[in-house]
C-alpha cells in the first residue's frame, strides 16, 4: 500500500521537485533510486518512446514527471540530477522519472492533510492521496497504486505519452 | 491602483453615504469591493472570511487552469482558483497587490484570486439589479447581479456558483 490506513507516529517521506511541483512518497514504498545521466537515455526514431537503460533484467512501466503533469519544466536548472525511483504498486515496481530528489522528511499526523475535496472532485485519477506541510510549504503525497500506466490515462493528466511506456532494460 | 480608479472610488463612496444617509430604513447589505482587470466586482461580506496576501501555493498537476493548487494558510488548506478564466479572461498573474479572499460559503474553505482590493460598501438591497441566470456573457453566468454607485458599474459574483463548478464542471 502507499497510503498508509492509519499510522500514530511519524512518516518518512522522500520529496522530489518535477517542473514546478514538490511531491512526495513514502519511504516504505520506494525500492531504488537511479540518478540518470545522458549516456543512459537514447531515443529511438520514428514514434518510438524515449529508452532509458537500466540495470540489466529490470523492466517496469515509467512514468515521466520530468514534463511534470502539465507543468512546465524549470530549464535548465535541474538538468543534471534527473532521477528514476522505482516504486512498489499493487501492481509491480514502477518507475517514476523526476527532475530532482529533494530531502527526507519525518512528517507527524498532524503535519498531513487530506486533499480539498474541490481537487479531488477534479482529478482524472486520484493519485494524490495527501498533502504533507513542509513548514509553509505543501508536498503532493502521492499514490503509488493510483499512477498512470498507460499512454491514455497520462494525456488525461497533461504527461506527455511518448514518454511513458514500457521500460526496456537494456545493459549499460 | 491608477489615480483615475481612487478618483473613481471617492465618488463611489461619497455617493454611497449620500444614498446610505438617505435610505436608512431600506435593508443594507455589505459588500466587498474588488478589482479584475479593469472592471468591478464585488462580494457580501457576510461569504467572505478573510482576505489575505498569497500564500505559498503548490500546483496540483491534472487539475483545470483554474485550480492554481493547494496553499497552507493558518492550519488550513485552501483550494486556490483563480477566478478570471472562469468569466472570460486570461490566467491572473501575480502582483504585489494580488490578495487571497477567503471563502465561507462551504465547509471546506477555498481562496479566490483577486488583484486589488478596494473597500467595504454598504447598499440598500433595492439598489441591485439581478441578472437572469444564464442569459448574455460568460461572465454574467457567475453575477448574480449588479449595482450603479455613481459611474461605476460593480458585478456581484456569485461565490457559490464559482465554487460549485470549481468542484463540479
Amino acid at each position: 500500500m502507499s497510503k498508509p490506513k492509519s499510522w500514530k507516529n511519524k512518516i518518512d517521506i522522500l520529496a522530489f521537485k518535477a517542473g514546478r511541483g514538490y511531491f512526495g512518497v513514502e519511504l516504505g514504498q520506494i525500492m531504488r533510486l537511479y540518478i540518470l545521466t545522458p549516456d543512459k537515455v537514447s531515443k529511438a526514431g520514428g514514434n518510438m518512446p524515449k529508452v532509458i537503460t537500466l540495470l540489466p533484467e529490470e523492466e517496469f512501466p515509467l512514468v515521466d514527471f520530468n514534463e511534470s503533469l502539465g507543468l512546465a519544466k524549470q530549464e535548465g536548472k535541474t538538468e543534471d540530477r534527473t532521477t528514476v525511483i522505482v516504486v512498489k504498486s499493487d501492481d509491480g515496481p514502477i518507475g517514476i522519472m523526476v527532475d530532482e530528489v529533494e530531502d527526507l522528511y519525518s512528517l507527524s499526523p498532524r503535519e498531513v492533510y487530506p486533499l480539498p475535496q474541490h481537487i479531488r472532485g477534479r482529478l482524472p485519477f486520484p493519485y494524490i492521496w495527501g498533502l504533507g506541510l513542509i513548514y509553509d510549504r505543501l508536498l503532493l503525497l502521492i499514490d503509488t497504486n493510483k499512477l498512470p500506466k498507460k499512454a491514455e490515462d497520462c494525456r488525461l493528466l497533461g504527461i506527455n505519452h511518448t514518454q511513458v511506456d514500457r521500460l526496456k532494460a537494456v545493459d549499460f | 491602483m491608477s489615480d483615475n480608479g481612487e478618483k473613481v472610488f471617492i465618488e463611489m463612496g461619497q455617493r454611497q453615504r449620500e444614498e446610505s444617509d438617505q435610505d436608512q430604513t431600506e435593508e443594507t447589505l455589505s459588500l466587498l469591493t474588488f478589482c479584475i482587470e479593469k472592471d468591478w466586482y464585488c462580494v457580501p461580506s457576510s461569504q467572505v472570511k478573510e482576505v489575505t496576501r498569497i500564500p505559498k501555493i503548490t500546483p496540483v498537476p491534472g487539475t483545470p487552469d483554474y485550480i492554481l493548487g493547494v496553499a497552507h494558510h493558518s492550519g488550513e488548506i485552501l483550494s486556490v482558483i483563480d477566478i478570471k478564466p472562469l468569466i472570460g479572461l486570461d490566467k491572473t498573474i501575480l502582483t504585489e497587490k494580488s490578495r487571497l479572499l477567503i471563502s465561507t460559503i462551504e465547509d471546506e474553505p477555498a481562496g479566490l484570486l483577486i488583484e486589488i482590493v478596494q473597500d467595504i460598501i454598504e447598499i440598500t438591497k433595492g439598489k441591485i439589479e439581478t441578472y437572469l441566470s444564464g442569459a448574455g456573457s460568460e461572465q454574467k453566468g457567475y453575477l448574480t447581479g449588479r449595482i450603479q454607485i455613481g459611474e461605476v458599474i460593480l458585478g456581484i459574483l456569485d461565490l457559490e456558483k464559482l465554487l460549485y463548478l470549481g468542484k463540479k464542471s
